[in-house]
């Protein structure tokens, strides 16, 4: 597992060195001022999100998870309720909802690993609260049809937008197109903090003072509680480190998207599928994934030349043990578990150089 | 809590009893203890304000199945952001709740249970580790300068400072007193420069959050008397002679003034 790669999935080794110089000082005026829960760096970050969401409001939360947690609660997701989600995605967007009482209903995926669209309104009851949709690889997925769906039976629609902070459809923002948008600015993520953190966006004024609130104890001044809530606050230090490293956003998204068109360019093997952006999107390739009927094989060898990988996610949600209770069995979702077997997510950080992608793309050629 | 009024509250109903050791300052729990022994029920020790706190020379957090500590910037032992620990000496809690704490995540791929993103960031553990050494020297300090402000404060007749039982370990995360008109003290207090504070001045049961529990004023009487008589004075590690002595003085001038 210690093995040490010429070309490792992530580089922080990379990242420190280059801001280094810029990050010293950040941390010493936070730690200067004491302010280290609430405070200015706090309300930079909250505004300066906005321009990458196109979004009215947003709150800085710590963690992506928490951001969906109090985005449920504040949609009046309740025990009983139920909400509508995928089985593909990290555990967390399924862990919530069952957390808060409901009950998760799967609907099976796209070849784009997405939500299914077409196989929502077979899914929608009663109870059906909310429909989660999940951007899963810096994805959006198909918002217009989706929201239709959700008005027409008057449902409301909170983004999982964990992995997917300035991908846009139809030239609209994730993140803005549901009731609520949820970001991760996990250290793993495209916009990455140095410890947990998320970001809850949303239009609606009430929604934005009550999130602030719950993430705050249900505190509305010092001394009174006007809801229970929550303690989940970002912290002053990581929104220093986001509110610099927002400033290269931009770059990032524009080198991770520079490094998807090596790939395509160079990758070359018609036992490998790629995959694609359409017309209306604008990906910003949290992960880069291919799929392969041969996934394990390639994964060793690639790792045996030195290129690290990694596979988002290998075993679907529902097959967890965890998801025991929620009653779901092997083959309830084949296009999920089709794609856990095929998918290998390939180095496609911003710190890759040229060559390294060329190299990963000869050996991909040469299996 | 007032452990002598526990029993009358234990219905079919309840799974547990979270005691808080408010100020650093520990509940009952020799006594609190037998109760939940008798009626089979586990103690969750609310101690975030009580690190190394001890009755009995047996540390707060120590005593119930589990015990929680934050490790807020405000508290005595802290980080810089919000956290947290538990503590429990029971092994089966201690792998549950390293599972909780990180998605459920028994390895990298799978979930064994459905958890929470609970984790303290790496830099914060870092600050804990530095400060948790000097634990022990900073509860000291701080004793030391509770117990010069009791023996200053205890002369003034409007002052009434709480029991401090022998065997007890009082860590003051809060240095409360009771106080006769309270509010213009406080206020006298901030205008000649210190940071005096109400922890805290609506109580809990009277707050809007849990209106749907239908209490009304006066269900807890000595809870109200205790909302309007605590003052909270500066009692950090960080404080000179001086300050502390500053302290004592401006609430003896206060009081003398008023006559």
């Amino acid at each position: 597992m210690n093995q040490k790669y010429s070309i490792p999935y992530v580089n922080f080794g990379l990242q420190w060195k280059f801001e280094k110089k810029n990050l010293l000082p950040i941390f010493e005026k936070v730690f200067r001022k004491g302010q280290f829960v609430g405070g200015a760096e706090i309300d930079i970050l909250e505004k300066k999100i906005l321009k990458f969401t196109n979004s009215n409001y947003s709150v800085a939360l710590n963690s992506g998870t928490d951001a969906l947690t109090i985005g449920l609660h504040l949609l009046g997701i309740r025990p009983g309720d139920e909400v509508i989600t995928v089985p593909n995605s990290f555990i967390a967007s399924t862990a919530v909802i069952v957390h808060l009482g409901a009950k998760p209903i799967f609907v099976d995926v796209l070849d784009d690993q997405n939500i299914n669209y077409k196989m929502i309104e077979e899914k929608i009851t009663k109870k059906t609260k909310a429909i989660m949709p999940v951007h899963l690889t810096g994805r959006v997925c198909r918002m217009d049809k989706i929201l239709n769906i959700a008005n027409k039976y008057k449902i409301k629609v909170i983004e999982d937008a964990a992995q997917a902070i300035g991908s846009k459809f139809n030239k609209k923002f994730a993140g803005s197109f549901g009731k609520i948008g949820c970001f991760s600015t996990h250290p793993l993520k495209n916009l990455n903090a140095s410890g947990d953190g998320g970001i809850l966006l949303t239009n609606d004024k009430r929604i934005y003072k009550n999130a602030k609130m719950l993430s705050n104890h249900g505190l509305e001044n010092r001394d009174t509680v006007k809801k229970f809530g929550y303690v989940s606050r970002m912290d002053n230090l990581q929104a220093a480190i986001l509110n610099f490293r927002l400033n290269n956003l931009k770059e990032i998204i524009k080198k991770r998207r520079k490094n998807a068109d090596l790939y395509f360019n160079n990758i070359n093997n018609h036992k490998i599928k790629l995959p694609y952006e359409n017309i209306n999107e604008f990906n910003t390739y949290h992960t880069f994934v291919i799929q392969s009927e041969e996934r394990d094989k390639l994964k060793n060898y690639l790792s045996k030349n030195g290129v690290e990988t990694a596979i988002h996610y290998p075993k679907p949600i529902h097959l967890q043990p965890a998801a025991k209770k929620l009653g779901y069995k092997k083959n309830d979702f084949n296009i999920t578990e089709a794609q856990s077997k095929k998918i290998l997510s390939l180095p496609i950080n911003q710190f890759l150089k040229k060559y390294e992608i060329i190299q990963i793309s000869k050996l991909i050629n040469r299996f | 809590m007032n452990v002598s009024l526990v029993e009358e509250k234990i219905s079919k109903r309840t799974k547990a009893i979270v005691p808080v050791h408010f100020t650093g300052y520990m509940t009952n729990m020799p006594e609190l203890i037998k109760i939940a022994e008798k009626n089979n029920l586990p103690i969750i020790e609310d101690a975030c304000q009580s690190i190394l706190g001890s009755i009995n020379n047996i540390n707060a957090g120590n005593w119930g199945i589990t015990g929680a500590f934050s490790l807020h910037p405000l508290k005595n032992i802290n980080v810089w952001s919000d956290g947290g620990i538990i503590v429990t000496n029971d092994k089966k809690i201690d792998t549950e709740l390293r599972l909780l704490r990180n998605h459920g995540l028994i390895n990298r791929d799978s979930v064994e249970i459905l958890g929470y993103n609970s984790r303290l960031d790496t830099i914060q553990a870092i600050v804990g580790n530095w400060i948790l050494p000097k634990a022990k020297s900073i509860s000291e300090e701080r004793i030391l300068n509770a117990n010069f402000l009791d023996s200053k404060l205890s002369k003034i007749k409007a002052i009434k400072i709480p029991p401090r039982p022998k065997n007890y370990r009082l860590v003051y995360h809060l240095y409360i007193v009771f106080a006769e008109q309270r509010d213009e003290l406080l206020n006298y207090c901030i205008d000649q420069g210190i940071e005096a504070k109400i922890h805290y001045p609506i109580p809990m049961y009277l707050q809007k959050g849990v209106s749907f529990l239908n209490h009304k004023k006066g269900d807890y009487p000595v809870t109200d008397k205790h909302c309007n008589e605590i003052i909270t004075f500066p009692c950090d590690q960080h404080l000179d002679k001086e300050q502390l002595e500053y302290i004592c003085k401006t609430v003896k001038n206060f009081y003398e003034s008023e006559i």
